[in-house]
C-alpha cells in the first residue's frame, strides 16, 4: 500500500484463516468474495492455509496469498506457482532442511514469534546469529499485549536495524490496544502490518484491520492509497458468512456511528461536519443521518422537518421539540419519521 | 468499593448523547445508584440547562447522597451554568471549545473571545461557590499553544480541574502521553481525559494518559457515547490492571453483574413502542 511518495507498507490481512476457524462450512465462493472486497480496500496480501486452500482450489488470479505451512504441510511440494509468500512458526525455523527447501522453492518466508513484553522484544537481535537467519525475509511479531511502555518502538527499531529484513507487527487485543500499538508501531517506521476485520479471531483476538486503515488514513498519510467505501458491503458478508453481528458503534463499521441526535453537535455538523466527525462517512461508505430525540434543539428540528418536507411556523418550533423531547423520553429512544409527523399534525 | 483511579462516568451525559437513547428521571436515578454502587468518583448527571426531566434528574441525583460526586455539564455560557447551580450539584463543568474548527465553525468567534469568555464563565461560577472543571473541547485538533494559554488561564481563575477532550477521537498514545506531560510540567492541576472510540483507541489514549499523569478518566458504561462511544469503563479498568498493576484487588464480577444492569435498563427504554 503507498502511502506517499516516499513510503510504502505491506498490509496483511489474516480474516479468511479466523473466518475458518469461526465456520467451517464457509463455501468457496464466500471465501473468494471476501478476499476480493479485502484486496479492492489496499489489502497487499492475505493469510491462508492448506484447509483453506483445499476449500479454494485454485487460487483467484491477481490476489497475492501468504500461505501457512509447517514441516507437516503435505500440500506445499504442490502449491500453486502463483503463490510465493509463506509464513512459518518460530519452531520450524529450526528444521533446517524443511526451511532450506522453502528457500530453494524461491519463497519468500516469513517467521512468526509470539512476543508478550519488551525483554522478549530485544532478544530477537540474536536470530541474527542463528544458521537459519539467512533463510528469513522477514519476522511477524505477534501478541505484543504488554507493549505499553514508552521504549518498546524505541527497542523495536533496533530490532529492525540489528536484523536488516522486514518486520511486520501483528499486535492481539487482549487489553485493547492492538489497533493502537499496530498504529504507533507503523508511526515509527514499520513497514508491515498484520490484522483482522474486526479483529475478529476464534482463539485470539486481533488489532481491527479497518480501524488500522483509518488510522493510516487519518493520522499518517491522507494520501493512502486505500478503498474504505465498500466496508458496508465487507460487513454484511462477513455476518453473513460467520453469523456474528458487528455492533451498532463498532468503530469504522458499525451502523450508528454516523447517526447524531444531540443539539449541540446536530448544529455543529450542519455548519461544518468536520466539527464532530474525524472523517466524512463516505470515506468509509456510511451517510450521515440525523435522529430527533431527547438530546435534540431547534436547529435539527428545522432542518428534519425540511428533510420531510413539513411546512411549519417558526412560532410552533419550540413547541414541535418539547413534543418530540416528551415522547422521545416516553418510548426511550429517538422518534421515527411517522412519530415526527404525527407530532406536527397534532400541533 | 471505590476505584483507584479517579472515574468520571459520563454515561448519563456523553453516553446517552448516543442517539437512539433516551432516560427518563426513574431511570437516571436507577444508573446513578448503580454507577455510585460501582465506586466511581463522579457521575456526570446531564446537561441541566436542556431543562424539563434531564434538570429535574439532575437535582434529584443530586439530593441522593451518593458517595460519589455529581457534576452537570455546560457549554460556555452564563444561562447554562445557572441551570446547573439551580441544581445543586458538587462540580460544575465548562466545556471550552478549544480547537479553530470549533472555534470559527461552530461559534463563529475568535480565539480572543474564548479566552474572555472562559473567564467571564469561571469568575461568574467560582462566585457563587462552585467547584468548577473546564473541559477543553477538541483538544486534540487544537493548536498547542492556545491550548496551553486556556489552561494557564484557566488555573489563574482557580479552576480545579481540566478536561483534555479527544472530542472527534484522533488522539494515538505518543501524542496524549506528551501533551499531558507539558501541562503537568507547567502546572499543578488536576488533569482528566476524556477519549472518543472513533479509531478504536479510546482504552489506549486513557492508559497512556494516565501513564503521563492524568488522575482523572472519562468511561462510559459499555463504551456508549456519541458516534463509536467512549473509554469503556470495565475494558478500561482490565487495560489499567494488566499495563499499571491497578485493580488487583478489585471484584470485576461484581462490577460486570451491575454493568449488566445498568445496560438492561439503557437498552429496555429502548424498545419501539
Amino acid at each position: 500500500m503507498r502511502l506517499s511518495k516516499n513510503r510504502e507498507i505491506r498490509v496483511i490481512d489474516r480474516t479468511i484463516p479466523e473466518v475458518y476457524l469461526l465456520n467451517k462450512r464457509t463455501s468457496r465462493l464466500d471465501i473468494i468474495e471476501l478476499c476480493w472486497m479485502l484486496k479492492e480496500m489496499g489489502v497487499d496480501l492475505l493469510e491462508i492455509n492448506s484447509e483453506i486452500l483445499k476449500k479454494i482450489g485454485k487460487p483467484p488470479a491477481g490476489i497475492d496469498f501468504l500461505y501457512r505451512t509447517g514441516v507437516e504441510d503435505t500440500k506445499i511440494e504442490s502449491l500453486p506457482t502463483s503463490i510465493k509468500h509463506c509464513i512459518v512458526s518460530a519452531e520450524a525455523l529450526k528444521e533446517t532442511e524443511f526451511i532450506k527447501m522453502l528457500y530453494d522453492k524461491k519463497f519468500s518466508i516469513t517467521a512468526e514469534y509470539k512476543i508478550d513484553g519488551i525483554e522478549r522484544l530485544d532478544k530477537l537481535k540474536r536470530l541474527k546469529n542463528t544458521s537459519y537467519f539467512k533463510f528469513i525475509d522477514c519476522i511477524r511479531i505477534t501478541g505484543l499485549n504488554k507493549c505499553f511502555s514508552l521504549n518498546w518502538t524505541k527497542v523495536l527499531k533496533q530490532v529492525r536495524n540489528v536484523l536488516g529484513i522486514g518486520i511486520d507487527i501483528c499486535p492481539e487485543n487482549n487489553y485493547y490496544c492492538g489497533t493502537a500499538i499496530a498504529i504507533e508501531a507503523l508511526m515509527e517506521g514499520m513497514d508491515s502490518v498484520t490484522a483482522t476485520f474486526t479483529g475478529c479471531g476464534k482463539e485470539r483476538r486481533f488489532g481491527a484491520l479497518e480501524e488500522i486503515l483509518a488510522g493510516i488514513k487519518v493520522l499518517i498519510s491522507s494520501e493512502a492509497k486505500m478503498n474504505l467505501r465498500k466496508l458496508p458491503q465487507l460487513s454484511n458478508c462477513f455476518t453473513k458468512v460467520t453469523g456474528l453481528n458487528i455492533h451498532y458503534s463498532k468503530p469504522i463499521v458499525g451502523k450508528g456511528i454516523f447517526i447524531y441526535e444531540a443539539g449541540i453537535h446536530a448544529d455543529g455538523i450542519e455548519k461544518n461536519p468536520l466539527t464532530y466527525e474525524p472523517f466524512q462517512p463516505d470515506i468509509v461508505g456510511q451517510k450521515r443521518e440525523l435522529a430527533l430525540g431527547k438530546h435534540s434543539g431547534t436547529r435539527a428540528v428545522i432542518v428534519k422537518l425540511k428533510e420531510l418536507g413539513i411546512q411549519y411556523s417558526i412560532e410552533r418550533i419550540g413547541e414541535i421539540l418539547s413534543c418530540i423531547k416528551e415522547k422521545s423520553i416516553s418510548v426511550g429512544r429517538s422518534l421515527l419519521d411517522d412519530e415526527i409527523l404525527e407530532i406536527c399534525k397534532y400541533i | 468499593m471505590r476505584m483507584e483511579i479517579n472515574i468520571v462516568d459520563t454515561t448519563l451525559r456523553d453516553g446517552e448523547q448516543s442517539a437512539g437513547i433516551a432516560l427518563g428521571l426513574e431511570e437516571k436515578l436507577r444508573i446513578a445508584k448503580l454507577l455510585d454502587k460501582m465506586g466511581v468518583y463522579q457521575i456526570e448527571a446531564g446537561i441541566a440547562a436542556m431543562g424539563g426531566e434531564e434538570k429535574q434528574s439532575i437535582k434529584k441525583i443530586a439530593k441522593l447522597g451518593l458517595r460519589s460526586k455529581i457534576s452537570s455539564w455546560n457549554r460556555l455560557s452564563i444561562n447554562d451554568i445557572n441551570h446547573s447551580l439551580d441544581c445543586g450539584v458538587d462540580l460544575i463543568h465548562i466545556s471550552v471549545p478549544s480547537s479553530d474548527i470549533q472555534i470559527k465553525h461552530k461559534l463563529g468567534k475568535d480565539r480572543d473571545w474564548i479566552l474572555e469568555y472562559l473567564k467571564k464563565c469561571v469568575i461568574f461560577a467560582k462566585n457563587k461557590g462552585a467547584v468548577v472543571t473546564i473541559g477543553l473541547e477538541d483538544a486534540s485538533r487544537a493548536d498547542s499553544k492556545f491550548l496551553m494559554k486556556l489552561v494557564a488561564n484557566a488555573f489563574l481563575e482557580g479552576v480545579d480541574r481540566i478536561r483534555y477532550a479527544d472530542t472527534v477521537g484522533v488522539l494515538f498514545r505518543q501524542k496524549i502521553y506528551n501533551e499531558i506531560v507539558k501541562i503537568r510540567a507547567e502546572l499543578n492541576i488536576g488533569l482528566e481525559i476524556h477519549a472518543h472510540n472513533d479509531l478504536g483507541m479510546a482504552v489506549a489514549n486513557s492508559i497512556s494518559a494516565v501513564m503521563a499523569g492524568a488522575e482523572f478518566v472519562d468511561c462510559t458504561i459499555g463504551g456508549i457515547g456519541e458516534r463509536a462511544g467512549n473509554c469503556d469503563l470495565l475494558q478500561f479498568m482490565r487495560a489499567a490492571k494488566a499495563y499499571l498493576g491497578m485493580y488487583e484487588d478489585t471484584k470485576m464480577d461484581e462490577l460486570i453483574e451491575i454493568q449488566k444492569d445498568i445496560l438492561k435498563i439503557i437498552n429496555h427504554r429502548g424498545k419501539a413502542s
